[in-house]
């Protein structure tokens, strides 16, 4: 096995969402090696901070794809083909050939895949076309394969398997994105249902057992495609509910905690305080208001009584 | 008293979406009316706004003599079953049905009372301290509607409660919903898209389509005698058969023809149709009014090639094709003929409906 160069690799071990970081790997000189880099191959993966409305330039090379993924914060990308906003966890495949510039909304910072090869050129020409750019959870896919080009030792063939790995996973979670305007039927039904019961359902499990698939597959692609796994995120629609009904004059903490579906009081209390930084008891106080203008707490109120 | 009069209610919603159109609807008290249809035609919205869920774009809802358009849910004297149940997973089954009197600050004696009384009814007594989790779906159903009962509604609401049940289940809490009915002698509105839940279980039954009634009757008379072409596919299974035919002159009578058949149409039925001689019109004749040719007239005979045989026990589905027209047609389960042969059967010609081809509406039965 060949051992491939790296010009510089920040710590060795497990490459985490904070390391700064920058793999440049060169293209191997052994013929029987050449043709995994010739087919796909990383060029290189490269990690950024910028603080509150820095700006960078984005360099985009013919023929390569640049996949940018947003570590903390959120980016503005501005170039001639598009303008958007990427958040934490998600990923942007950018088109080639022309620079763009990045801004950070708040201090953040991104990550930067570039990858090459015969088999990224032809994505970028029928991929790319279709505007199938945006991956709801990238960036879990790009530290998976900074992961892997991170190993040591390393070989072409292994390097160039992590691309096409990259490029596969980042191609899927595309086209589910783009098919399902916004996320695979199986994340958007167990959404949905999180959305509409969930105060009545008995955790992820329950999601999972409806949606016929078991619990580790629902989280597994939950948790890929959405940048957040199912239990947290159930978890923040609840806290966002408590947020909404606390305010309201006949509420108290305790009958709050109960139509949300919390099943202990001081768990609730601590997973409020985390999200929002002050108790339920406070948040009530701060905020009260005599009636609420959201739809769905009124529809919530409504049916508590029937 | 606690009957329930929707006069001329319309429901729009934003974008000018006519969801319901004109209503007109009263429920008896005491009674238990089915709001049945396809998905879509309004009987869940027409629930919702019995419940305040839903608010009235026009018209007048009352619930006894009472208006109750701007009346809050829980001031309206109802109760809800949720097809969804909406149990909470972390409270007991104790907790569950008290939670709404709780709620209502009830008296801690008085909740306990009522919860007992309504878990003896519901046979929930020994599941008291289970959470929902550990029931079965049967159970978890009957909770719910402890929930409900605890409050002595003066109307009970229900929605598909038992959509999320198993057939053999939904067969069985069919017939403990009716039983519930009898006991609690109050108004019950069950929505449902089953037809077979709607005719086992109502006293009158709602059909709707597009937002509007299409028919409410009696089970009895929705199968007998259905107003249009729709109610007369919609109530029955297997589904009436619909065949376009010529009304002709033959002998005395007028008959029905199609392909190279003519059915004898009795008098009642000849008289109704003597305006619509040589004029085509649909004929509907159900699955279980067709029967083996015994001495019969031909022209109460059909001759068609069966497809498919499909015992079902008791009988025998037969899937005929008549000269491009498929029927399904119902015989005692000796009947078995061979599949891709001509087979002939007599047609109860008393039986068949007539439909006007252009509105759908009947025209006799």
């Amino acid at each position: 096995m060949s051992e491939c160069v790296r010009e510089h690799k920040a710590d060795s071990g497990r490459v985490t969402a904070h390391q700064p970081m920058l793999f440049r790997l060169e293209k191997p000189d052994r013929s029987e090696d050449k043709g995994f880099a010739e087919l796909i191959w990383v060029e290189q993966i490269s990690s950024t901070a910028l603080s509150k409305q820095e700006r960078c330039t984005l360099r985009l090379l013919r023929g390569q794809l640049t996949v940018l993924a947003t570590v903390k914060g959120s980016m503005q990308i501005q170039s001639d083909a598009l303008t958007a906003t990427i958040r934490r966890g998600q990923a942007m495949m950018m088109e080639d050939g022309e620079d763009c510039c990045l801004t950070a909304l708040d201090a953040g910072e991104y990550i930067v895949a570039v990858l090459s090869g015969s088999l990224v050129e032809t994505v970028l020409k029928t991929h790319l076309m279709q505007k199938k750019v945006f991956c709801p959870a990238g960036l879990a896919d790009l530290l998976e394969a900074a992961n892997e080009v991170g190993r040591e030792p390393i070989s072409a063939e292994q390097i160039s398997a992590a691309a096409y790995q990259l490029l596969m996973r980042l191609h899927e979670t595309a086209r589910l994105y783009e098919e399902s305007s916004g996320y695979p039927l199986l994340v958007d039904a167990g959404m949905g249902i999180m959305r509409d019961e969930f105060a009545h359902i008995c955790g992820v499990d329950e999601v999972a057992e409806r949606l016929g698939i078991s619990t580790a597959h629902f989280t597994r692609l939950f948790s890929r495609v959405v940048g957040t796994p199912p239990g947290r995120f159930l978890k923040l629609l609840k806290i966002e509910y408590a947020k909404k009904l606390l305010p309201l004059p006949d509420m108290n903490v305790s009958l709050v905690v109960e139509m949300i579906g919390f099943s202990d009081a001081n768990y609730f209390a601590k997973a409020f305080r985390k999200e929002t930084g002050m108790s339920p008891g406070e948040f009530r106080k701060l905020n009260r208001s005599v009636a609420s203008e959201d739809e769905e707490v009124q529809n919530m109120l409504r049916e508590i009584y029937l | 008293m606690a009957s329930i009069t929707f006069s001329h209610v319309n429901k729009t919603y934003p974008g000018n979406v006519e969801v319901i159109s004109d209503l007109n609807l009263e429920i008896k008290d005491k009674e238990f009316v089915i709001l049945v249809g396809p998905s879509g035609c309004g009987k869940s919205t027409t629930l919702r706004m019995i419940a305040g869920l839903e608010d009235i774009t026009s018209g007048e809802l009352r619930i006894g003599d009472r208006v109750v358009n701007d009346v809050a849910p829980k001031d309206r004297d109802i109760a809800m079953v949720f097809q969804n149940y909406a149990l909470y997973p972390h409270m007991s089954v104790y907790k569950n049905i008290a939670f709404g009197l709780q709620l209502r600050k009830v008296p801690r004696e008085e909740i306990d009372k009522k919860v007992h009384e309504a878990a003896r009814i519901l046979d929930l007594e020994h599941l008291l301290d289970r959470k929902p989790k550990a029931l079965s779906g049967g159970q978890r159903q009957r909770v719910a509607l402890g929930r409900a009962m605890v409050r002595d509604p003066a109307v009970f609401l229900l929605d598909e409660p038992l959509s999320n049940l198993d057939a053999k289940l939904r067969t069985s809490m069919r017939t403990e919903i009716s039983k519930l009915h009898r006991k609690l002698n109050t108004t019950f509105v069950y929505v449902t898209h089953d037809q077979t839940e709607a005719m086992t279980m109502g006293d009158r039954i709602c059909v709707m389509k597009d937002g509007v009634i299409q028919q409410f009757d009696t089970p009895q008379m929705l199968y007998d005698f259905p107003r249009n072409l729709f109610v007369a596919g919609f109530i029955g299974s297997p589904q009436m058969n619909f065949i376009t035919a010529k009304i002709v002159k033959s002998g005395g009578h007028l008959g029905a023809n199609f392909d190279r058949f003519t059915l004898l149409l009795n008098e009642q039925k000849s008289k109704a149709l003597e305006s619509y001689v040589d004029k085509e019109v649909i004929i509907g004749i159900r699955p279980e009014d067709f029967m083996e040719v015994t001495t019969q007239p031909e022209e109460e005979t059909l001759t068609a090639t069966v497809e498919l045989a499909e015992l079902m026990g008791a009988e025998t589905n037969l899937y005929m094709d008549c000269g491009g027209n498929k029927l399904t047609v119902r015989m005692p389960s000796s009947v078995r003929p061979a599949e891709q042969s001509a087979y002939t059967v007599a047609v109860k010609v008393d039986k068949i409906h007539v439909f006007d081809r252009e509105t759908e509406q009947a025209i006799c039965h």
